[in-house]
């Protein structure tokens, strides 16, 4: 055994804390997702200060909630709805978050029916600057489903939405990107 | 790996020819057109009158159901009023299976708390289930 943990995998520490009590092997999952979430959460806020408060929780939440947590899913993609189910209910609730609102006074203009096949990459802090255009659910579901490539129908669950909403809110968000990458090149 | 071009692009799905012309029938004037397949149907989920719609096809072109997202403002009067007597209307989806009309609803009480309402055409309650 790696007596620091380094070499465990995150579904096999899961497991030893909760079938032998081992509960100081949390603190490898800690030191190992901590700037992972961190990074998620201040992408959905923009406040590091926030972002390490809700980073914190989020993993006090999941070890406490180790127990319900199935195995049928790789821990971090657990822990990643864990975190942006966090965020976006925080941000409803403490910053009054309200996407249909948002939605009816954003309307996009033009609904653009090609494929994007330029040759040249987009940069990740260009593609970031866009997600920041979009409403912050939408740049969540962008996140959950391409960056850490979820299941819809657990981005839905995060979301706490339908799945059929969660599709369609997904669109969406796809179409409002690519109509502001356009509007910025053209 | 261009992120944006995995966002925007949609995957490659081989659709049958009956599949694609029902489609086009029914939805002439769809756009931004996204297939999938999954358990022997067909998804498809697009724009159509600048509305998102996702609709799901046999392997012969029969259409199953279709969904439509409407906007909040644009629900039938009554059935607004029907649904927001059980919270604050988040989304709403009408929902064509063969038989049926009926909405999908979130709805949130005043804790926030989410719930998927279900009712039928006249925004009677069929179901109500915590999300």
């Amino acid at each position: 055994m790696a007596e620091n943990g380094l070499e465990i995998s995150d579904e096999e520490i899961v497991r030893r804390i909760r079938k032998g009590g081992e509960t100081e092997l949390y603190s490898v999952l800690y030191k190992r997702y901590y700037p992972k979430v961190l990074d998620k959460c201040y992408s959905l806020t923009h406040s590091r200060e926030l972002a390490e408060e809700l980073t914190g929780d989020i993993l006090s939440k999941t070890y406490e909630k180790l127990e319900s947590f199935k195995g049928n899913a790789t821990f971090s993609s657990w822990l990643y709805s864990v975190t942006y189910n966090h965020c976006i209910d925080w941000l409803r609730e403490k910053k009054k978050l309200h996407y249909p609102e948002w939605n009816s006074s954003n309307e996009l203009p033009e609904i653009i029916d090609e494929a994007y096949d330029e040759e040249e990459a987009i940069s990740y802090d260009k593609l970031m600057t866009l997600l920041d255009r979009l409403h912050t659910e939408e740049k969540a579901l962008i996140m959950m489903r391409y960056f850490d490539e979820m299941p819809l129908n657990k981005i839905a669950e995060a979301l706490r939405v339908t799945e059929s909403a969660a599709k369609m809110r997904l669109k969406r968000a796809k179409a409002r990107l690519l109509f502001l990458y356009n509007k910025n090149e053209n | 790996m261009d992120l944006f071009k995995k966002i925007i692009n949609v995957a490659t799905v081989k659709v049958p020819k009956a599949v694609i012309d029902s489609m086009k029938q029914i939805f002439p004037a769809a756009k931004n057109i996204e297939w999938s397949h999954d358990r022997s149907l067909f998804e498809v989920i697009f724009y159509h009158d600048d509305l998102e719609k996702i609709a799901r096809y046999d392997n012969d072109g029969t259409l199953l159901e279709y969904r439509v997202n409407i906007p909040l403002e644009r629900i039938p009067k009554r059935i607004r009023k029907k649904a927001s007597d059980e919270g604050e209307i988040m989304n709403c989806i009408e929902f064509h299976s063969v038989d049926s009309l009926r909405y999908e609803f979130i709805v949130r009480d005043k804790d926030l708390v989410r719930y998927l309402l279900l009712t039928d055409k006249s925004g009677n309650k069929i179901r109500k289930e915590k999300l």
